[in-house]
């Protein structure tokens, strides 16, 4: 019986890549059996991996300057990451964008999610969904 | 009925990016929530006539998208291509969705994207691309 749910098709992130994000993000070395946990509870709920994106995008973004916050809101399982920025920055609008299609690449699923970057100073949409990060040096820049 | 040419979709650009100027009025239009459109769908075109140039016929939004972020097609497009049809995809978005009235420095940024999208497409030339699960080709 373990050998055929072991046998399972899983069509989420490939568990070799996902234990290296989250080493790499949390330093930490989950076991085997933690592993087999981890993926049944992804089987069961895979929109968690979008939320695992938008966590380790936070990580990698959090020390850039002008960053003022990030949202996360799961578009029909979809992640959309939108990022607002103090004031806005060619250089940086394309640093976010690289640093979000690496780390897509990283979770093995090329077309995971979407990324909107909109400047606090400018007219953009009300970001939806739930606010991940505030950047301390932003604090203006929440209601 | 016969497939739209690459040459097709390059006078479907031009006869947007000209909507935007002349009739809509460019970055003062008083239609700004028809102008940001207008020049994302220029920058569509010239990408549409490219991919067909390159053997491939995205047929929607999302197979554009997978066309331009599949990491081998990154690998050769370059970073710049990309963005900039992002952030034109994105303000157009939220024109049209989300009510916004974009500034003059948000339409000067958008026009300079559409031109960076056919520069970067000119400089390429036609190029080998992948085509990701479901993407026609040409």
């Amino acid at each position: 019986m373990s050998r055929s749910r072991r046998a399972e098709p899983v069509a989420l992130i490939p568990l070799l890549r996902f234990r290296a994000v989250v080493r790499h993000f949390l330093g930490y070395r989950f076991s085997d059996e933690e592993v087999r946990s981890i993926r049944t509870v992804l089987a069961r709920a895979p929109r968690i991996q979008g939320r695992l994106l938008a966590d380790a995008f936070v990580e990698q973004i959090a020390g850039e300057p002008h960053l003022a916050e990030v949202w996360y809101a799961d578009e029909d399982g979809d992640p959309l990451i939108t990022v607002l920025t103090r004031t806005f920055d060619d250089a940086l609008e394309m640093r976010l964008h690289e640093a979000f299609e690496r780390l897509v690449d990283s979770f093995g699923e090329p077309r995971l999610g979407r990324l909107a970057i909109h400047a606090l100073d400018e007219p953009h949409p009300a970001p939806p969904g739930l606010r991940l990060f505030t950047s301390p040096t932003a604090s203006h820049a929440t209601a | 009925l016969t497939p739209p040419t690459a040459q097709d979709h390059r006078d479907w650009a031009a006869e947007n990016e000209r909507f935007y100027y002349d009739e809509l009025g460019g970055c003062h239009s008083s239609w700004p929530q028809w102008a940001m459109p207008a020049l994302f769908y220029a920058a569509l075109h010239e990408l549409q006539a490219f991919f067909v140039d390159c053997g491939l016929r995205p047929a929607t939004h999302k197979q554009r998208s997978d066309v331009l972020r599949h990491p081998l097609n990154r690998a050769t497009l370059g970073p710049l291509l990309l963005q900039r049809y992002r952030r034109l995809e994105s303000l157009s978005r939220a024109a049209r969705y989300e009510c916004v009235v974009h500034n003059d420095a948000q339409f000067t940024r958008a026009e300079q994207a559409l031109e960076d999208v056919r520069n970067e497409i000119r400089r390429l030339g036609p190029v080998h691309l992948v085509p990701p699960p479901g993407v026609p080709l040409a």
